[in-house]
């Protein structure tokens, strides 16, 4: 075995699991707290790739700047999405919301990508998107690091840092973690359930729109390309569990990086996105069988 | 006109695909979006059988339906074992992982597909033409319909849409969803198959962009749009999702290729609005009552057997039904029940009596097979049933009704107690389809038994409604005449008063005893003692999930410790 391969895989590894383990937190949060089928998830990655891309190549807006601003609006749609769409539906179908909720968001993420095509994408497959200059850095054993990897490796890695520290240490992490064990109780000590879903999906939608400008700096930004980024965050929110603490929902993301990255070693490169719908698969089709899944692999609800 | 055809010929493709996904989605309840996959199979096995075997269309189309119902069949173990948001997932990931192997695979054409296919021909003609295949689909699509149709709408489809609503309450009636589920799943699979076969056929190629997750989409986008639960809804679906891209390019003058990003704009828009102001779609599911008993109710409704005598003289001791012996069960470190023994005897009520946390429901659940006892033995009627299934032990005479009441909240009154009757071969699939007379006789008889037990509790049998829109008193009734259209011998009651009270808990005294007076053994767990002092022959008083007393519920009320122990005073 080429060690060096090896090693350079998990670097690459690491520094693609970053981004998802930022994408799989929340979307745990969305599934485990709000109880949101949240299927736009894809939408909102789109939305902040083509922003970021859109606004520095086109409105000339300083790249950086322009990665922010995506996250915000990102943010704010995803606010909006369970504001007017999601809650409402919950209101009235309780706990048969599931299926409303899925379609409604089946119809944003196919209405929405259609529209970002149609309206930055008509002419072109893709919109490139420069970040910074992604620079070599010298790193031992010849390993190949850029500045965009390091960039990407600081930026999610403290962003979920913050997220796990918050979570875990402050009173805002209290306040999640007894909504998501008892919203009734949570109101009754004071706590508005509502107002903390829409602050979840508001931090998570930002950090997707975040996710999608470096997707796009990286691979240039298209309209499909929020589609696996977000099927990994739902293996990752899966895979963690139901009341997962955040640490381990973050180790699942880059550990579902690294995964995805090695098994290049023996398939095809352009098919190691598959190994992700692979392991989902053969994941819940264990779970289907009744096959004993270690207590901490344990998925959400009942199946 | 040939290009109008063209979006016919589509629009009933895609309603073949849109028809079986409905009878999943809207009947059995299996979240599958899995369209996509299947058709996928059963179109890459019309390519490769037309292109290396040289295989009739008619063969290859019979082959593309039977690879995708026996990969369904391989595939429902997991997927029915899962609940809906999993199924969802993993029905979602088969569509992605099948695709990108298909594109991933030199031999099955890669991301350009198999084409230069042989024309398709049924007759001897070949079809080019969208004209000439359209009565080819109007028959396929015609052959769907009553397949789907016998299935849906048949009491196999009533099994599927109750195992929908509420599954532990079909097993608790006596009868295992599994098979009709499974079959259901597998049949609608090769159907999928078949709309795949015709669609690779219909454009002459198999290429993984024909059935990628936009495809998956739009299939679910017309179930939605035209009704969960509907057939007709899904035609109309079909013909709205597909007939929209002739309107946009002709009506507004839209290129193809913008009318192809118009469309989905939209759906979208219209999946998001059916969901928040029209649910159902546009095509809403059906309320059905028993075509047997529309016309001539007043004269079919058979009367309830003559009541008879309630046993009033407790001394003479009638033989023992059900005896339970020192059956114990505990959750983690919580001991909920504990070496607890007890009878039931024939043509009695017995009530299980004691505070909150007792594990009063608990021993039914024990008795009943939802959960397995540790240790102890549970013997109906000389036969050890300890560890049987549910569904087994209604089928024994022993059914019970829930706290929660359970009825199947989308069926009409009747056809909740249609599911009590045992059994029926027309929710057997093989029967369904080969056995038309028999299963046609069995329906009526079972229809007016159901009107019968309907009547019998005060409920009148043509409503037309969802049950779930009945009153909570009513739900109560239509949940005891689905015990009684069992057959059960043995009723086990929890809590029959709970969440009624004035006239409507009286009637419910009232009914209970009249079941009495049916010849049925009857186990009550109530905590109102009023209903117990006058209802139940014998009575056991249960703490801390053993019986630490039992005798008359007079006796037993004018024990100072028991009543303490009860209301907490002496």
């Amino acid at each position: 075995m080429d060690t060096t391969l090896l090693a350079q895989l998990f670097l690459i590894g690491i520094v693609s699991g970053a981004p998802l383990a930022v994408l799989g937190l929340g979307m745990s949060l969305i599934l485990n707290v709000a109880h949101r089928f949240h299927f736009a998830f894809a939408l909102t990655i789109t939305l902040g790739g083509f922003v970021a891309a859109i606004l520095a190549t086109q409105a000339g807006v300083p790249a950086p700047l322009a990665v922010l601003i995506a996250a915000v609006a990102a943010g704010l749609v995803g606010a909006a999405i369970e504001m007017a769409i999601y809650r409402p539906l919950e209101r009235r179908a309780g706990a048969a919301s599931l299926l409303p909720v899925f379609v409604s968001a089946l119809g944003l993420t196919i209405g929405g990508q259609s529209l970002i095509q149609l309206v930055w994408a008509r002419d072109t497959t893709s919109r490139p998107f420069t970040l910074m200059a992604s620079e070599r850095l010298p790193m031992p054993l010849d390993l190949r690091l850029t500045t965009l990897d390091l960039t990407t490796l600081v930026v999610f890695g403290g962003i979920a840092a913050v997220a796990v520290v918050i979570l875990r240490f402050t009173r805002a992490g209290q306040v999640v973690r007894g909504v998501r064990g008892n919203p009734l109780m949570a109101a009754v000590v004071g706590v508005r359930p509502a107002t903390v879903y829409v602050w979840i999906f508001a931090l998570a939608s930002a950090a997707s729109g975040l996710a999608g400008a470096f997707f796009a700096a990286r691979f240039s930004a298209t309209p499909a390309m929020g589609f696996d980024p977000m099927f990994s965050a739902f293996v990752v929110a899966f895979l963690a569990g139901a009341a997962a603490p955040a640490l381990r929902v973050v180790l699942i993301g880059l550990a579902l990086g690294v995964v995805q990255s090695v098994s290049g070693m023996w398939i095809p490169s352009n098919l190691t996105n598959i190994v992700v719908f692979g392991l989902l698969f053969a994941y819940l089709a264990a779970r289907g069988l009744g096959v004993k899944v270690p207590r901490r692999l344990r998925l959400a609800g009942k199946a | 006109m040939e290009y109008w055809i063209s979006y016919l010929d589509q629009a009933i493709i895609f309603a073949i695909f849109a028809v079986s996904l409905n009878v999943l989605v809207g009947y059995a309840g299996i979240f599958s979006i899995g369209s996509a996959a299947f058709g996928a199979i059963g179109g890459y096995v019309t390519a490769l059988v037309t292109l290396n075997l040289g295989a009739p269309t008619i063969v290859a189309l019979l082959l593309a339906a039977l690879a995708g119902g026996i990969i369904a069949q391989v595939l429902s173990a997991p997927i029915l074992g899962l609940s809906p948001e999993y199924v969802m997932l993993m029905t979602l990931s088969l569509s992605i992982l099948l695709v990108a192997v298909i594109a991933a695979v030199p031999m099955l054409g890669g991301q350009q597909g198999l084409f230069n296919m042989p024309l398709p021909a049924f007759t001897g003609d070949k079809l080019l033409r969208p004209s000439q295949f359209l009565p080819w689909l109007v028959l396929f699509l015609i052959v769907t319909l009553l397949l789907v149709w016998r299935t849906a709408e048949s009491p196999l489809g009533r099994l599927l849409r109750a195992a929908r609503d509420d599954r532990t309450a079909v097993r608790s009636l006596g009868k295992n969803p599994l098979w009709a589920q499974i079959s259901a799943f597998g049949l609608m699979s090769a159907l999928t198959g078949l709309a795949g076969g015709l669609l690779v056929l219909y454009n002459g190629i198999a290429a993984p962009s024909m059935f990628s997750l936009n495809q998956t989409m739009l299939i679910f986008a017309m179930v939605v749009i035209g009704g969960i639960g509907s057939i007709p809804g899904s035609l109309a679906g079909a013909v709205l999702v597909v007939g929209i891209a002739p309107l946009l390019e002709t009506v507004l003058r839209l290129s193809p290729e913008d009318s192809a990003l118009v469309r989905p704009i939209v759906f979208g828009a219209v999946l998001i609005l059916v969901m928040r102001l029209r649910p159902a779609g546009l095509v809403p599911e059906r309320l059905r009552v028993p075509r047997a008993l529309r016309s001539r109710v007043a004269a079919t409704v058979p009367e309830i057997s003559e009541p008879r005598p309630a046993v009033v003289d407790t001394s003479e001791r009638p033989p023992v039904v059900l005896q339970v012996d020192g059956i114990s069960k505990s959750f983690g470190g919580v001991q909920a029940v504990r070496d607890l023994s007890l009878q039931l005897r024939a043509g009695q009520i017995t009530a299980l009596v004691g505070p909150n946390g007792a594990g009063k429901s608990t021993v039914f659940n024990l008795v009943t097979g939802a959960i397995q006892p540790d240790a102890g033995s549970v013997v109906l009627e000389g036969r050890d049933i300890t560890g049987w299934a549910p569904h087994r032990v209604a089928r024994a005479g022993m059914v019970r009704s829930f706290q929660d009441l359970r009825v199947f909240a989308g069926l009409t009154p009747i056809e909740n107690v249609m599911m009590g009757g045992l059994p029926h071969p027309g929710e057997n699939p093989l029967a369904l389809y080969a056995a038309f007379r028999s299963v046609h006789r069995r329906e009526r008889a079972i229809a007016q038994d159901a009107a019968a037990w309907l009547d019998f509790v005060g409920v009148d049998p043509m409503l037309r409604v969802p049950t779930s829109s009945l009153s909570f008193a009513q739900q109560k009734q239509v949940a005891f005449a689905r015990v009684l259209g069992t057959g059960a011998r043995i009723l086990l009651l929890d809590e029959p008063l709970s969440g009624i009270e004035g006239n409507a808990a009286e009637d419910m005294i009232a009914l209970i005893d009249r079941m009495r007076s049916l010849g049925h053994t009857i186990c009550i767990v109530e905590h109102s003692i009023q209903a117990i002092s006058r209802l139940a022959d014998w009575a056991y008083f249960m703490e801390e999930g053993t019986v630490t007393a039992e005798g008359r519920v007079a006796d037993l009320l004018a024990d100072s410790r028991l009543k303490e122990a009860y209301f907490g005073i002496a």
